[in-house]
This record gives C-alpha cells, structure tokens and sequence, in this order.
C-alpha cells in the first residue's frame, strides 16, 4: 500500500483559519458587513430617504463621504440601509430554504422509493426554470416587499439543500449504523435526525455559507429589475438601477453600490470555500 | 548473479503541513537478473513508495526523493530528471510496472486496445496498426481468449483477473527487463490470485525478467521469491534468501509477522499471535529503535538507550538484519 | 444506450409537463382576482366578466389548463390581456433574439472557461494559476447588471469601442450585431466562464491522481498525451453535464442584461409582463424560457450518452 502522508487530522477550524490572508481578509469583510448592518441605524448619518434638493449628484466630500445621489440623498445612509436590506433578506431566505430544503431532503433520501422519486422530479422542475425566473415570478405572485423577497429567494434555494441531502442521506442509509438503528426499532423520525442530520452538518454549513452569497446577489437583481423591494427603501440594487439614469453625472452613484454587493458576495464564497476545504474536503468541486 | 537493478541509501521524504515524512530512508536493496525479489511489510510501511521512487514516479509536491542511487543496467538513473527522455524510456519499456487496483488503474473511457497498443507506439515506434497486432499477440500471450474482440473492450467490460492479466500484457509487450508488481492480487480472489502469479513467473522464466513482488501477504511471497527484503517504517530491517527469513528470522518483526500468519507446515499446537500496536506515524520517528514500542524482545537500558540499529550480517548467503540484540548482545556476551 | 436515451426523453417529457403546470397555475396562485388586479380599480363588473369569458377564466382550471396545452401545440399561446396582441407574435419576435445572445456566452462561456480550468490544473500553484482563480471568483461575485453598466461607462462613454446601448438583429448587419452584441454577450458569460473554469479545474486535478493516470505515466506515455487523452477525456466528460445547467444561468443572465441594454428580447418581455401584470405574457415567457433549458439539457445529456463508454455501450 503506498503511505504517502500519514496525516494526523487536524482540528478543521484550525486549518481554516490558518488559511491564508485573503481568507482571513473575507471573514473581515463580513463582521463588518454584519455589524453594519446589525447596528446600522445608529450609523447613518443621514436619514437614508430623506431628501436635499439643494445637494444633488454631489461627489464625495467630508459631510457626504460617498455623495448623494438625484435628490440629494446621501449615498453612504443608504449603502447601509441597503446592508440591512441584503443581511435581512439573506440570512432569512437561507434560513427559510435551509429548514424546509433539509427536511424535504431527510425525507426523500431516508425513504427513497416514490417518495424519492415524485420530490427529485419536482426539484429537477424547480431547476429547469433558470432561478432568477423562479425568483421573479414568487415575487410576482406574493407581491413585491420584503417578506415576499424572502420567500421567493428561499424557494430557489431549497433544490439546492434537497439535493445535497438526499444526496448524503441515500449515501448513509445504507451505512450499518443505520441499519443496527433500524433493526433494534428506533423510530424513524429520531434515526433521521439523531444520526442522518448530524452526518450532513459540515456539508450543510458550507452551503448555507455560499447560498448567503446567492441570496445577495438574487437581491441586488431582482430590486435592480424592480420586481423586488422597492423605492424608497434603499438597496444595492435599485441604487444601481437609479444611478443608471445619471450614469453620465455621476458613474460614481452606480460604482458604489455594486463593489458592496461584490465584496460582500465574494466574501462568502471565499469563506464558504475555505469551510468546505476544511470540513468536508471531499465537496471540492461539488460545490 | 549479475545485479539488473541496485538501489543504495535511497531517501524519500513526503514534505506534509505535518512536517517531514520519512517514507524510504536509507532504502539499499538489489535484484538480479530473472530473480523474483519480494518486499514485504505493513501498509505504509513504505514499500510502495520505495518501488515509485525508482522510477521517478512519487507524486510531486509534496513528495521528493532526496538522496541515494538507482542504479539500473549500470547507470544511476537518479540522475536523469523525471521528465526526460531516458525515464519516459524506461519507464514502460524496461521497467514495467503492475498496480494492485486492476479496476482504476487501466483508463475507463478509454479501450484495452488503445491503451495497450499506445504503449507499443511508445517505445517501438511501431505503425498504428502493427502496434495493434503486437496488442493482440500480447493479449494471447497472457491467456485472454478472442483477442482481437477484447482489444476494442474497456476496462469496465472486464473482470478484475482479466484486467490484471491485461496490465501483465502491457509490462510483456515491451519486454520489460524488469516488472515490479506492487500488491498485484490483493485486490482478486483467491483463485485468481494463483492465475496471476504463475502467469508472472512464466515471464520470469521464459524470458528471464526479473521480478519486483511488492506485499503485505507473506504465503504470497514465500511460494515464489527467491529473496524477501522486510520493511518497517521506511527502512528495511531484513534481508535474505526467502528460505533463511523463514527457517530462521533474525529480526523481531520478521519473527513476529511469521508468528501472525497460518502456516500449513507448522506443529499443530502453535498458535497465531499478532504483532501488537499498530506501524509508527513516520513523521513522528525518534533517534530509537523504530520498532521498540512492539517489540516483545526488546532489551531494558539497551534498545531503549541506542540508536536506531543498522543492518549487520545475521547469517549466511547474505542474511542482514537491523536489531540491536543481534550486534550490541551478542557483543556483550 | 437505448434504454438510457428513453429514460432522458420520459424525465425531460415529465419535466416540460411539470413545468407548464407551474407557468399555468401563477394566474390562479396570485391573491385577488387576478383580472380586476391587471385592468385597474376602474374597471367595471361587466368589463371584468366580459374580459374573463374571452379568456376562458370562467371555465373550471383542469379544462383551462387543457385548453391552453392544446392551443400551445398548435403554437397558439393566446393574447395579452392589457394590449391584445397574439403572445406568439411577441415570442417569435423575441426568442431569437435572446437566443442570439444566450447561445454565443453559452459557447465563449463554455470554451474559455474549459481551457482556462485546464491551463489552471495543469500550471497550479502559478502565479497564472491563482489569477485565473480570482478571475473566477469575481466573475461569481460580481453582479451582471453591475459589470454591464460598468462596461458601458468604460467602453463606450471613455472608449467609444461600443455603442450605448440596443440591438441590431444579425440578419439585418452582421457587424451592427457584433459591435452592439460583444459586451452584452460576455457580461452573461461571465458566470458559465467561472463554474466551468472552477469545475474543470477541480475535475482535472482529481483524474491527475487517479490509479489509471499513474499507470499511464509508469508505462512511459509522453506528458503531453497523459494530459490531453488520458486525463482530459475523463474529465471533461462530466463536465458536459454542467454545460446543460449553464443553459439555465445563461437565461437568467439575458433577462439582465436586455434589461440594461435595452434589448427587446424574452427577458424583457417577462419582466414587461410582470410590472405590467400581464399575466399570460410571463406564463408563456416561463414556459418557453424553461423549453429552452429542459432542450438544453435533454442534447446534454444525449452528448454524455455518447461520450461515455459505459453508457454508450450498456442497453439500460
């Protein structure tokens, strides 16, 4: 048998934040993405919404440092209400998508057979409509705001967490732990989430880690397309999509905005990367 | 016997976040012409690493041979890079080599025939076509039945014997001066496993190749090596004629491994003891004896005060072993 | 073969069934009723009925859903509520369009992102390695609206190399078509580009090691055929598959960028139906939108079908 390195395995969090820099810079980016957001409102300035007719299309400047945008709003204010915005939406529709995905993924792979079957057939249905089309139309049909965002961001999320699962789950079941579990009568319900779940955990968490990722950036495109939050309410996105008008002015007010989304996106591939190298190495590329 | 292949003080290092692992270190180790030579030890006890080094094949980084000789037909091929033109036409050519996993280590998309005949093209140069009639001769030559049809076989349509025999085929179709098989039939049942083996040695003995039989099962080797070389913990710590190792094993963990298997030619009423604990992790190796911790033999303020043993001549017709109760003791009394 | 090319065309058939259950129900999903919704609080109750009798709204949903069915085969997918006109129209005027941009991204997309993932595998740990590697991320964070914007500042505003904004069809001038089409067709590769660079990447990376690339090397096969026929080969072949689900990026990537181009296409047109809650216009602008994918990905898999030894050659 060839021995290359017999490797001890060292503790994953340890690895991971032995990593290099820019991974270390990504965790960085995003405490400050979520302080700022969590104690945004003490932050801003400015009233995010409120309007100066006398300051328009400024450029940065010491009372604005990112200036204002048409109607004088200041464009720092509102890059943080947006923040808000974005950590809100995100972390509610992974969430959402991560409870009825996981569930909806336990089932199909404990179970198999039709079960099985009818779910990865409604999930292959779900991902034939490109995601931003799906998102789109639950916005449609709930509405628009908020919470309609949420859940229509979630809903495109979910394959992704029943896939996984049902993935690893058919992959387990057949494990003879299970199968010892089953034979001396455990219930159901208590071998799937005593022994299943806590298998799929590091898996999970990396793609929780990455969907916060989609999650902003499914945001930030359906507010730029006007189909998600609307005006007045700020977010990176129909920033974007207003300072398009005055694209010419000031290109400052477009630039803005969209290095946030980057930052933060790229942030949590970056970080959800550097988890799945060191908690479940064996999802690279999978991912 | 004029020696085909001869590796000294050869030294690889596997360089892991977990520091230096020590694989082969200071490996010397020698096979004749048509001689079948075994290696025998744990997993990861560095056998096979050993057998890649020779040919320049330990995966870089983070693997790197740092120091020795192997010296093939008189010239030390350590000294050509591993990337040259002298390695590419050794490797395949004269030095053959067979993996233990017949069912990845032949190319699953693509057909016995191209793999094989692709090897020919290689080191004959031989047309497309004349390669692929040398690919069938070789194919009947190792015992497959309908050639021309397995030739345009993949791997997957095959059974595991009958992938091994297809690997046997490449290493002969080129006339290797020398096949190095690393745990040829670990991976085959029982009665394949003998199919295998005595198709290896028709090539021994037909065309005087010589035999590098790289393993963990000791009936394996002593039904057909000349010579066995005991490995443990990168270094070896025996060597001699397959009959010396067996009748009179100098070494502890020679002893021991014999002790841990069923012989069909022992006293009833022996029994089987196994070799307690498990090999050492190799990047954690001391300046003692590497075996001490296992050893049922060890001295008290003397295997545990020196260090590490070297091989010394333990017997006759090149007998060597590395334990410090065949030198230090024996000086002593 | 036989058995898996039945199998791919019952899974995309039940897909395509699938799907146009979900475009059908949206108008029965929304709260409200949906024909009051899109003519306004002004509307009539007599304007309100007339409307849903002309549309069949009144009849029971398994008879509309069969009704709507049968007449798309016919290739008759109705009118828009709001304006009349025939959603057919619209489509065939449309879908080329989108498809003119969505198709050439899905071959740079592809192309690229399969050469860089391997230049990336083979000369890892380089300097070229770890930008293609940025390069990548980026694509993946970058918002699409965002870098189109960004290229119209810059190329056209700064630079001059491209016109503002529109879209001229190819039929009409090819080189109107390449110069208004370049930037709009790379920004939506950009995501196919950066999943396949990273995919392949990591796939060529994993065959390198596998048993049957050693034996290669120990047999003596030159480098340059261990890479290109025995490592290449398995692994692209999965790759191919991931080519089917960028179908589904790219569509989504068009609908952005037509929206900042300004590009009348399918994507427009949905997000014209939403805001003006033209409810069959973005049934049928989903259900074409997800044909296209499902097509996609059923030539995908037929392709992998074939490329694939162990199916090509098995009868399940």
């Amino acid at each position: 048998m060839a021995n290359k390195a017999k490797r001890r395995r060292p503790e994953a969090l340890n690895v991971f934040f032995g990593r290099g820099i820019l991974v270390k810079l990504c965790v960085g980016i995003l405490a400050a993405f979520f302080v700022i957001s969590i104690f945004g409102s003490w932050l801003t300035p400015y009233e995010p919404t409120a309007i100066d007719t006398s300051n328009t299309l400024q450029g940065p400047s010491l009372a604005h440092p990112f200036g204002t945008d048409a109607l004088g709003r200041d464009v720092m204010s509102r890059l943080i209400s947006g923040a808000q915005v974005s950590l809100l939406t995100s972390v509610l529709s992974g969430t959402l998508a991560a409870i009825i995905g996981i569930t909806i993924g336990l089932i199909a792979g404990y179970f198999g057979g039709v079960i099985n079957t009818v779910i990865m057939r409604l999930v292959d249905m779900v991902l034939s409509i490109p995601a931003l089309v799906f998102a789109m139309v639950i916005a449609f049909i709930l509405g628009g705001g908020v919470p309609s965002i949420v859940v229509a961001i979630g809903f495109t999320l979910i394959p992704t967490y029943v896939r996984m699962v049902n993935g690893l789950v058919a992959g387990l079941r057949e494990n003879d732990y299970i199968v010892a579990a089953q034979i001396i009568g455990q219930k159901n319900r208590r071998i799937l989430f005593k022994h299943l779940f806590p298998n799929c955990f590091p898996s999970l968490i990396v793609l929780y880690t990455m969907n916060l990722g989609t999650a902003i950036m499914m945001e930030a495109t359906l507010s730029y397309l006007g189909i998600g939050i609307k005006a007045p309410q700020a977010t990176w996105g129909n920033m974007v999509s207003e300072g398009y008008d005055y694209l010419l002015l000031n290109p400052w007010l477009c630039f803005v905005p969209g290095v946030m989304v980057i930052l933060v996106v790229i942030a949590f591939n970056v970080v959800g990367d550097g988890l799945r190298d060191s908690l479940d190495p064996r999802l690279r590329g999978k991912l | 016997m004029e020696k085909l292949l001869d590796v000294r003080n050869l030294r690889t290092s596997f360089f892991t976040s977990d520091g230096e692992v020590r694989a082969v270190n200071d490996v010397s180790f020698h096979v004749g012409a048509g001689e079948v030579v075994a290696i025998v030890g744990e997993s990861g006890c560095g056998k096979s690493v050993t057998q890649m080094s020779v040919v320049q094949l330990v995966q870089s980084p983070p693997g790197r041979i740092l120091g020795g000789e192997v010296i093939f037909e008189g010239e030390d091929l350590l000294k050509y890079p591993r990337k040259s033109r002298k390695m590419m036409s050794i490797r395949g050519a004269k030095i053959a080599m067979i993996f233990q996993e017949p069912m990845t280590s032949l190319n699953p998309v693509l057909t016995v025939g191209s793999q094989l005949s692709e090897v020919i093209r290689t080191h004959t140069g031989a047309r497309r076509k004349d390669a692929w009639n040398s690919g069938i001769k070789a194919l009947e030559s190792v015992g497959i039945p309908d050639p021309e049809r397995r030739m345009k076989s993949y791997p997957f349509e095959m059974s595991g014997g009958m992938r091994q025999r297809v690997m046997i085929a490449i290493a002969a179709a080129c006339n290797a001066k020398l096949i190095i098989a690393d745990e040829p039939t670990t991976a085959l049942d029982v009665t394949t496993q003998a199919q295998v083996m005595e198709l290896l040695l028709s090539l021994v003995k037909e065309r005087g190749t010589s035999l590098i039989i790289v393993t963990h099962n000791l009936g394996l080797v002593t039904r057909y090596a000349d010579r066995i070389y005991v490995m443990y913990a990168g270094k070896i710590v025996e060597s001699g004629t397959t009959r010396d190792l067996l009748t009179e094993p100098k070494h502890p963990y020679t002893a021991g491994l014999l002790r841990s298997v069923p012989r069909l030619d022992a006293q009833k009423d022996v029994d089987l003891v196994p070799i307690k604990g498990s090999p050492p992790n190799l990047a954690e190796l001391d300046w003692r004896c590497a075996f001490l911790p296992r050893c049922r033999c060890a001295l008290e303020g003397t295997c545990d005060k020196l260090k590490q043993p070297v091989l010394a001549p333990a017997g006759e017709r090149e007998h060597f072993a590395a334990c410090h109760l065949l030198t230090e003791v024996s000086e002593n009394d | 073969m036989f058995g898996y090319f039945l199998k791919r065309i019952l899974v995309s058939l039940l897909t395509l069934i699938l799907v146009s259950i979900f475009a059908f129900s949206i108008i029965h999903l929304l709260p409200g009723d949906p024909v009051k919704l899109a003519l306004g609080e002004a509307a009539t109750e007599e304007k309100i009925a007339q409307t849903k009798e002309e549309f069949g709204l009144d009849k029971p949903q398994a008879v509309q859903y069969i009704n709507w069915v049968r007449n798309i085969l016919k290739g008759d997918f109705g009118r828009s509520i709001l304006t009349r006109e025939r959603i057919t129209d619209l489509l065939k005027t449309r879908l080329p369009i989108t498809l003119s941009l969505s198709i050439p991204a899905l071959f740079i997309g592809v192309l690229t992102g399969v050469f860089a993932g391997v230049v990336s595998a083979v000369k890892r740990g380089t300097l070229l390695d770890n930008s293609l590697a940025f390069f990548a991320n980026f694509c993946l964070g970058v918002p699409q609206f965002w870098i189109a914007i960004m290229g119209v500042y810059v190329l056209s505003r700064e630079l001059h190399l491209i016109p503002l904004q529109g879209y001229v069809s190819p039929s009409e001038s090819f080189s109107g078509f390449v110069s208004h089409a370049i930037w709009p067709v790379i920004c939506i590769s950009l995501s196919a580009f950066a999943v396949l660079a990273r995919q392949t990447r990591s796939n060529v990376l994993e065959v390198i090691q596998q048993d049957y690339v050693r034996t290669a090397r120990a047999n003596g096969i030159a480098e340059r055929s261990v890479i290109t026929k025995h490592t290449l080969k398995n692994a692209l072949i999965p790759v191919v598959t991931l080519i089917g689900m960028q179908m589904r990026v790219l569509v989504g990537g068009s609908i952005i960028v037509e929206s900042v181009f300004n590009i009348s296409g399918l994507g427009n047109l949905l997000v014209r139906g939403i805001n003006s809650r033209d409810y069959f216009i973005v049934e049928a602008c989903v259900l074409v939108i997800s044909i296209v994918t499902v097509l996609a990905n059923f030539m995908v898999d037929i392709a992998y079908g074939f490329l694939d030894p162990r199916i090509r050659k098995s009868w399940r």
